[in-house]
């Protein structure tokens, strides 16, 4: 049972890797050091994965 | 509904709205880190957390990213279900078990043990003969404070995503769950406990006192530190109780007034985490219009179960039981009541342990009609929002409110924003699972349980009825409320494991995409409100919020609940 236990706390662990991939990486301009606050996911415009999420 | 009924239920109206407010505002407090934040009792509490933080050895100025708070919780979570296991596969060789409770066979451990981990409290067994006072006390009752902490904790890092700007980190978790349960749940609690104990609720170290009734027979009464336990049962939306009867038996609910006050228990921290809400983002008007949505929820499947069991049994009526209001009888569907609570406190209970996630009955939900059955099990199936548990009640209201500012944007054509940030792919992915997992923990074990002939066996009313119990439980486990329909044998190799797996999924399945959102929220940058930003402090997105939350599960679990209570209902 306590084997059972850990796999499923493993499986979690997976999920929250998983998770953070949707999340994708720190944008490059929060890894430096601009100070000003602004990323560049926010410069950005919509993906087209965005669009598509709206519009569908 | 008499009058005395109708003056409880306005009296904890009345209680509610004078004692919400401050107490959102005093969780604000507690939770704001900034620099110079100075909360009520700081000088108290901040030398406890300091010794707290020296001896575990937690840098409190060091803040995580989404995923390592979140690795944090499940560490946790996974050392706290652990520890609890083995208090139960152990108790016969550990202290404090006077009345020589033996160890709990592996799967009904797993099943206790992830289910108050879980902020669940499920309970397949009676704690009164199954659990040493040692795991009651230092098992169950340590995990209803930081279960709920943990919760809690969450709740704040998703709301830190919201109102942050282009930051990478959501606060400290082992700070945010150490602050929930010095500051708000260990005070609460001992002064809870108190008042409990004044009223009648026991609270000793005996095993069962045997007593010599006056017709000569003997009867057994229990004894333990019930009174501890019960009130963090409530304020830590936990439920599980010391007793099989949970608080219908008399020493955990002695009497009118106990059934009052942890009621407002039950009650009062979800409701106030709303308003915390609004001054945390800094605009109030927020806070305001979650907890009218939390508000209308409530009141409606609350007035259903009062209404329902108030108008009685109609196939009792037919062979002449008298179900009505008299000096005798508070009058209605008394089937699985006790006399001290009439239909309508009962169903008040009911509407707010479904709705929380508190999982504590004052009565047999199973006795109820169809109707006030089936308002219990459909508000569950809500996703437990409305108020919801401790932290993970608010934040299952705001995936929803997500969901509906996209639903929103759909109908404009734009790209949806809440609180001035966009809604992205990313974040609308991350709420469809979160959408997705309560609902396949919850119909796939209880279509198992249907087909499977083992499973079938468990099952001890036919029909219609039968199905209903269920849909309850699992219901129960996938939503985290650990209320029991009862009239199912669930202590079954089947059910304890398959209600384990659905509990875990109803937390960490649900917890982790929404931190997630917390996650990639933080990092955005709020963008200029314009003339198309679509305003989310009016009634029209009260309106859609409460329409995507209704509609979300009502698409999901009509089907089953007309196979369940609805034809209940209309074969009477």
């Amino acid at each position: 049972m306590i084997a059972a236990i850990l796999g499923s706390f493993t499986i979690l662990v997976g999920f929250v890797v998983a998770c953070d991939k949707i999340v994708g990486p720190d944008p490059v301009s929060m890894q430096s050091t601009h100070g000003d606050g602004a990323t560049d996911r926010d410069a950005r415009p919509d993906t087209a994965a965005d669009q598509t999420a709206v519009n569908s | 509904m008499s009058g005395s009924s109708l003056f409880f239920i306005l009296a904890l109206c009345a209680a509610l709205a004078i004692t919400v407010p401050p107490l959102g505002a005093y969780l604000a407090q507690v939770y704001d880190t900034s620099e110079g934040a100075k909360a009520p009792g700081e000088r108290v509490f901040r030398p406890i957390e300091r010794l707290i933080y020296r001896l575990t050895r937690v840098d409190e100025k060091r803040e995580q990213r989404w995923s390592t708070y979140t690795i944090s919780l499940l560490a946790f979570s996974l050392t706290s279900l652990l520890a609890v296991y083995l208090f139960q596969r152990f108790q016969t060789h550990l202290p404090f078990n006077p009345t020589s409770a033996t160890a709990v066979n592996p799967a009904g451990a797993f099943n206790v043990a992830v289910s108050f981990m879980t902020n669940t409290n499920w309970q397949w067994y009676s704690g009164e003969v199954a659990m040493s006072h040692l795991t009651q006390m230092v098992g169950l009752t340590v995990q209803n404070f930081v279960s709920a902490g943990a919760g809690m904790a969450v709740l704040v890092a998703l709301i830190r995503g919201i109102s942050r700007r282009g930051q990478r980190t959501l606060g400290n978790f082992w700070v945010d769950m150490t602050r929930s349960i010095v500051r708000v749940l260990i005070p609460l609690s001992l002064i809870f406990a108190v008042i409990l104990i004044s009223r009648g609720v026991i609270q000793n170290f005996h095993g069962a006192t045997t007593a010599h009734t006056i017709e000569g027979a003997t009867q057994s009464i229990p004894g333990g530190p019930v009174a501890s336990q019960e009130a963090i049962k409530q304020i830590g939306s936990n439920g599980g109780g010391f007793f099989n009867a949970n608080s219908a038996h008399p020493f955990e609910n002695p009497d009118g007034w106990t059934n009052f006050i942890e009621l407002w228990a039950i009650l009062a921290i979800p409701f106030g985490f709303a308003l915390a809400y609004g001054r945390m983002v800094g605009d109030r008007r927020q806070g305001k219009l979650l907890i009218t949505v939390m508000i209308v929820m409530w009141a409606v499947f609350s007035g259903v179960a009062v209404l329902a069991e108030g108008n009685g049994n109609p196939r009792l009526a037919t062979v002449g039981v008298n179900q009505s209001i008299s000096t005798t009888q508070a009058g209605g569907n008394m089937e699985g009541k006790d006399v001290r609570f009439g239909p309508a406190e009962c169903g008040t209970w009911a509407g707010a342990t479904t709705g929380t996630s508190n999982g504590s009955v004052n009565c047999m939900h199973d006795s109820f009609t169809p109707l006030g059955g089936l308002s219990t099990l459909s508000h569950m199936m809500l996703g437990e929002v409305s108020p919801g548990g401790l932290g993970v009640g608010l934040m299952g209201l705001l995936i929803h409110a997500l969901l509906a500012v996209f639903i929103a944007g759909l109908m404009v054509g734009r790209t949806p924003e809440y609180l001035g940030k966009k809604v992205q792919a990313a974040e609308m992915k991350l709420v469809t699972i979160y959408i997705l997992m309560m609902p396949i923990a919850l119909l796939v074990f209880a279509a198992g349980s249907v087909m499977l002939k083992s499973a079938q066996a468990s099952i001890l009313n036919p029909g219609a009825h039968g199905l209903s119990e269920v849909l309850y439980a699992y219901a129960s486990a996938a939503n985290n409320n650990g209320s029991a329909f009862a009239g199912l044998n669930a202590g079954t190799q089947w059910y304890t494991i398959t209600q384990g797996i659905a509990m875990l999924i109803g937390r960490f399945g649900l917890i982790i995409p929404a931190l997630a959102i917390g996650g990639s929220f933080v990092r955005k940058q709020r963008v200029p409100e314009t003339s198309g930003t679509f305003p989310t402090h009016t009634a029209l997105y009260g309106v859609l919020v409460l329409g995507v939350v209704v509609i979300v599960a009502g698409l999901t679990f009509f089907p089953a609940l007309a196979l369940g209570p609805i034809v209940e209902h209309l074969s009477l």
